[in-house]
């Protein structure tokens, strides 16, 4: 029973019934606690309906109203009600307390902010049946899967390739198979193999539930062949197939490939030997990237300034080795003319000056070299600026110009560009441009 | 003389704790007690009573001593006409010394309307319990009934007998139709003396399953007021096995219930009325209008992309047509509806357009979902739905109104109040006659009660909401405002749902009925009354043709639209239904609730196909793929999870679908998408892509073992889960399927 018989006699005194017969009190309490049943059971409809698991006060009001009973007033807030312990001299009493509320202080007060409105958000929970990682959707959390968790941290790197699901996935025999062979195929010697496996890749319907895979592959393949510059090549080419391919729907992984080309355009090194050739590597890198910002820069606006970003400071940090700078600066000039005009112009001479300290060491082959491939690189820059305006009037070759043009990129550049047969229209486009920045900064 | 009666009540009380042997024994003694606090049996009482035992067991010579004995020839003749009355009571039967004594009530005996009053009461009573014990309450009044009635018919009362068969037994023709039309056969005395059926319900206890405090309730309620009649009947010719722990645990399966070698449960016979589940066969105007505005497209673009397109669009409509053709229903079976309007020809093109964009869905491939995520509704969101072209999203909520969202972010704007239609003769003209600015949402303001439901229908025209306060509301979303006011139900409206061609849309309410209405009527043209408790939800099949409400009660319920009758009952839940779900060709429900299972019925025979379970909160919505092969459930457990339903035939693959994923196959020969053996890639296992190449190794096993482990850890899991998406605080409210198969998924950010 819930309630005692001294509870309802309690009642019954509070209300004015003083002397209770135990038999009355009984069928009372009885009656009392099947009335409750009824109303709880009444108002778990409601709590149900409104789509809720708590049971809140305004249930059982409507449940009362339901069953034509007065509701009870005054307990609906939005506060939970706490209940207060008071002992008698026979027992412990519970209430409710009741505030009391000054209504001069409450006049006084300004009014309760307004609530929010109600809004909406829209994201994808399930694409194609997999939940991408994105902010809106939870982290797989350990407890859910501790095993898969567990057995994810041992290292199984024979191969190079690491796939570990996200979640429970069913891929079927074919596919798997399928995968193995493409894996296998892209570490061929052949060539004729190899670029089957990437036509493959980029022209398969069907194979949309790979992606996953081949994202991880490209991510893993990148990180643990950090000298391997062949293997480098083949996970860019996968990369670039993934992208190519008219049937999959790899928006969701872009996150994912991006690190990987990130990785491939400004790491320190590439390859065994700085003779070999990385520097297309890089360029191939750039390309993706730019391509990337391209496609998808309509639906993510941040991404393209946060790749901005990166390279930036990459080219900025001069503790970085000239490798990455090299990067970063074909990196910057694939993503437009505009992204030079903002960042790269203005830190043209900086970067010079601190380049030619470095090259008048000239203690080292390698480090003339990457400064050489750096040089190229800035006129490239340049380059792609006179490209940019193409009706300019060429500028006289004479020395003021120069000291114009050398006020912008620096001395060493400043021959370099003199050196080109485009010369006069470089020249011009470089200090147009940098006007144009200058004349954007001043009004600030 | 004392000596004897002495004796026979001793027998009585050893006999009543010996022989009842369930926990029965104890409340019939507490019941002989209350009986004698409450009426102090007298000597004379006493000696009629034993009288009356002797007279009926034909104790002649012992019954003429007493009468000596106690002389109580004065009062020969009132037992005489007694006597008379009943001539026939209790011959034939088991009838003890100790019941005889114990549920003796003057009262009763002498009224011929005793039975009738009696089971009438119990069965209000019955009605208005807690819908937890009303399950159980339910199959014990059965029992009660049958022999109620064959009493009525041994005492040779048949007119009393068959009013009282003609009141009741309607009660109990879902689950028992067959008994009961085997009894109304029964008219006479010799009837049931000499029929076998009744002969089984007489010589056998009839076994029943109910929880502590239903069975308590049941015996209180009887001895409360002095139904000895019923009393008896209890606890003669029923065995009641107490259960302890709550109403859920009972199951129907049980081995013990009812009378052994006679099957109880005859709902196998009542779910196999004729119910047609082909689609509905396409309106002749319309199919005329589509076919000729296609053909008209086709000719009109010569060799252009649009041609291709529509010639295209002309032969997926003559093999969908073809296919619907063969199970299509016949014209009497059709729901009438309006005369078609130009709107159903766009919709019915942008549909076949659809279709040829569909996504291909099975277990293999499995569904994108985008996810409407509202926020700040601080618990007050009760309701939500997306219109079908996914251009609007319509919330209800608690504090009495409903909220559209514009998904397209356009500006809604309504008409100006006061146009004239008949100066509306363009695009231009609309559009000038609508508001100049407006925001992207609106709201709804009109209901006095939180709301309920909410539905939108085909065209994105009307809003329909029911609501606390009793009525339903019809919102037209050209102009923003309420354009009808539906009253009818007595009590608050749970759900409302739209027809699939709109025009006719249901309720379901607190008030135990579902209704059909007309937009056009003001009154609901039928009242689908039969569920024991509020039913929590009501869906259209897909051929507008049956409704399908899930209870409080337990149970799913369809009924014919046209007659207005049940013609299916699902019975298995073990709590109450909130959502149910059918799938596009109209032959697989699915239905869930409370008790955080779904099920999954063939609706053609009534019977489970499925119970998946796996959900740890109750389950707010289920939708079914287009090719019905896959279903997605949103609960309160916040997730969304999908299903394999596993059908017997491929029938349900359209042959459209088929024929395209025919197609991707050969420009994909090494893949295929879908394959019957397919693999289970667990996240258990790292290198799952080439399970060939791995060799078996300790920690192989080792990690297997706690795959294995975990896994058992979860065996409440069904095996046809698929997969589950979990969202960040949201409960599902509400998941749909667009015709492209893009699932939309529906919740309120709580924190």
């Amino acid at each position: 029973m819930i309630y005692s018989k001294s509870t309802i006699k309690n009642i019954a005194d509070s209300i004015g019934v003083p002397k209770l017969k135990d038999g009355i009190t009984t069928a009372m309490a009885q009656d009392v606690e099947y009335r409750l049943h009824e109303i709880i059971a009444e108002a778990m409809k409601f709590m149900r309906h409104s789509k809720r698991t708590k049971l809140t006060v305004s249930d059982i009001n409507s449940a009362l109203r339901v069953r034509n009973v007065e509701p009870i007033y005054g307990f609906e807030t939005g506060r939970p009600i706490k209940f207060h312990k008071t002992a008698t001299a026979l027992e412990e009493i519970y209430y409710v307390d009741d505030e009391l509320i000054d209504l001069d202080k409450l006049m006084e007060e300004p009014l309760p902010s307004v609530p929010l409105e109600v809004v909406y958000t829209a994201h994808w929970l399930a694409i194609e049946g997999v939940q991408p990682r994105i902010q809106q959707n939870p982290a797989p959390i350990d407890e859910e899967e501790p095993a898969a968790k567990k057995t994810a941290k041992a290292p199984q790197r024979q191969d190079g390739v690491e796939t570990i699901p996200l979640v429970k996935h069913v891929l079927s025999k074919e596919l798997q198979l399928y995968f193995e062979c493409i894996t296998e195929s892209l570490v061929s010697p052949d060539p004729l193999v190899k670029s089957t496996a990437l036509e493959s890749i980029s022209i398969d319907a069907g194979i949309h539930q790979l992606v996953t895979y081949f994202v991880q592959y490209v991510a893993m393949t990148v990180k643990n062949n950090l000298n391997n510059l062949d293997t480098l090549r083949t996970a860019m080419a996968v990369a670039n197939a993934l992208r190519r391919n008219p049937n999959l729907f790899v928006e969701p992984y872009m996150h994912q490939l991006i690190p990987s080309l990130l990785t491939c355009l400004v790491s320190k090194r590439l390859c065994e030997s700085y003779t070999e050739d990385h520097w297309s590597l890089r360029d191939g890198a750039a390309e993706q990237i730019a391509e990337i910002c391209q496609q998808f820069g309509q639906s993510y606006h941040t991404l393209q300034a946060r790749i901005a970003r990166t390279l930036l400071r990459a080219f900025l940090d001069p503790t970085k080795p000239l490798t990455t700078h090299y990067g970063a600066i074909v990196g910057l000039t694939k993503l437009g003319v505009s992204i030079i005009k903002v960042l790269v112009l203005p830190n043209i001479k900086t970067y010079m000056s601190l380049l030619d300290a470095e090259m008048e060491k000239r203690d080292n082959q390698q480090l003339i070299n990457d400064g050489a491939h750096c040089q190229t690189a800035l006129m490239n820059v340049l380059r792609a600026l006179a490209r940019d305006c193409d009706d300019i009037e060429p500028l006289g070759l004479t020395i003021p110009q120069k000291g114009k043009l050398a006020e912008v990129v620096g001395d060493t550049l400043t021959r370099l560009v003199f050196a080109d047969p485009d010369a006069g229209k470089i020249a011009a486009a470089v200090v147009a441009a940098s006007k144009e920045a200058k004349v954007q900064e001043s009004p600030k | 003389m004392s000596n004897r009666k002495a004796e026979w009540a001793e027998d009585g009380a050893d006999s009543s704790t010996g022989g009842a042997g369930s926990g029965l024994s104890a409340n019939t003694q507490a019941a002989a007690g209350s009986n004698a606090n409450g009426r102090p049996v007298s000597q004379k009482q006493v000696e009629k009573v034993v009288l009356q035992y002797l007279k009926t067991k034909g104790y002649r010579d012992a019954e003429k001593a007493l009468r000596a004995d106690a002389k109580l020839s004065g009062q020969e003749s009132t037992l005489g006409d007694l006597a008379q009355t009943f001539p026939g009571s209790e011959v034939g039967s088991d009838a003890s010394v100790p019941n005889w004594i114990l549920f003796y009530n003057e009262a009763e005996e002498g009224n011929p309307d005793a039975y009738n009053q009696s089971y009438g009461e119990l069965r209000r009573w019955i009605d208005s319990s807690l819908d937890v014990y009303k399950h159980e309450l339910y199959a014990a009044s059965y029992p009660v009934f049958v022999h109620s009635y064959m009493d009525l018919l041994m005492r040779g009362l048949s007119g009393k007998a068959i009013e009282f068969m003609k009141r009741y037994g309607s009660d109990h023709v879902v689950h028992h139709g067959r008994t009961i039309a085997a009894l109304k056969t029964l008219t006479t005395k010799a009837h049931v003396e000499e029929n076998a059926l009744s002969r089984l319900y007489r010589d056998n206890k009839y076994g029943i399953r109910m929880t502590r405090v239903g069975f308590e309730l049941l015996l209180s309620f009887l001895q409360d007021h002095h139904y000895t009649l019923l009393m008896r009947t209890v606890n003669q010719h029923l065995n009641i096995r107490t259960v302890d722990g709550g109403a859920a645990i009972l199951s129907e399966a049980d081995a013990d219930v009812g009378i052994t070698g006679h099957t109880q449960s005859q709902l196998d016979h009542f779910n196999s009325q004729d119910i047609a589940l082909g689609p509905a066969p396409l309106d002749p105007f319309v199919r005329d209008e589509v076919e000729r505005t296609l053909q008209g497209e086709a000719g009109r673009f010569v060799k252009d992309a649009t041609a291709k397109e529509a010639s295209a669009l002309f032969d997926t409509f003559a093999q969908v047509r073809q296919e619907n053709a063969a199970s299509a229903l016949s014209a009497d079976d059709v729901v009438p509806m309006p005369p078609a309007r130009g709107v159903e020809v766009a919709q019915h093109i942008a549909d076949l357009k659809a279709l040829r964009k569909r996504v291909a869905l099975s277990p293999a491939a499995l569904p994108s979902i985008c996810m409407y995520t509202l926020h700040n509704t601080s618990n007050a969101l009760t309701c939500a739905a997306v219109s079908e072209d996914l251009s609007l999203l319509a919330g209800g909520f608690s504090e009495s109104y409903v909220k559209i969202w514009s998904l397209k972010n356009e500006p809604l704007r309504g008409f100006v109040g006061n146009i004239n239609p008949v100066s509306i003769n363009s695009e231009e003209d609309a559009e000038s006659a609508r508001e100049k600015t407006a925001e992207p949402y609106r709201k709804l303001v009109g209901h006095s009660g939180a709301v309920f439901g909410l539905d939108i229908s085909f065209d994105s025209k009307y809003l329909i909401s029911c609501s606390e306060d009793k009525t339903t509301r019809l919102w037209s979303l050209d102009t923003y405002t309420n354009v009808v006011c539906y009253k009818g139900h007595n009590y608050p409206v749970w759900d409302v749902s739209f027809a699939p061609q709109g025009f006719y849309f249901a309720t379901a309410s607190h008030d135990r009925t579902a209704r059909l209405w007309s937009c056009d009527h003001i009154h609901a043209l039928r009242i689908f009354a039969g569920h024991l408790a509020d039913v929590n939800c009501v869906r259209f099949h897909p051929n507008s043709k049956y409704v399908i409400t899930g209870s409080c009660d337990k149970s799913v319920r369809l009924w014919d639209v046209q007659r207005g009758s049940c013609v299916r009952v699902f019975t298995g839940h073990t709590g109450s239904v909130d959502t149910v779900a059918v799938s596009p060709d109209g032959r697989i429900m699915a239905s869930a609730g409370e008790d955080q299972t779904i099920n999954v019925w063939d609706l053609g025979s009534g019977r489970r196909m499925d119970t998946l379970t796996g959900h740890t909160g109750p389950v707010y919505s289920l939708a079914f793929s287009q090719e019905g092969t896959l279903l997605l459930s949103g609960s309160a457990d916040e997730t969304v999870r999908s299903w394999d339903i596993k059908r017997s035939s491929s029938a349900s693959d359209h042959p459209i679908i088929v024929q395209r994923r025919a197609d991707q196959q050969e420009s994909a020969p090494a893949v295929t998408a879908a394959d019957p053996d397919a693999m289970d890639v667990d996240g258990a296992e790292p290198n799952g892509t080439s399970p060939q190449q791995q060799q078996p190794s300790g920690a192989d096993t080792k990690k297997r073992d706690a795959a294995g482990i975990w896994k058992a850890k979860r065996t409440t899991e069904s095996e046809a889960l698929l997969k589950t998406w979990r969202t960040k605080s949201t409960p599902v409210y509400s998941i749909m399927t667009t015709k492209r198969n893009l699932a939309v998924a529906i919740g309120a950010f709580t924190l």
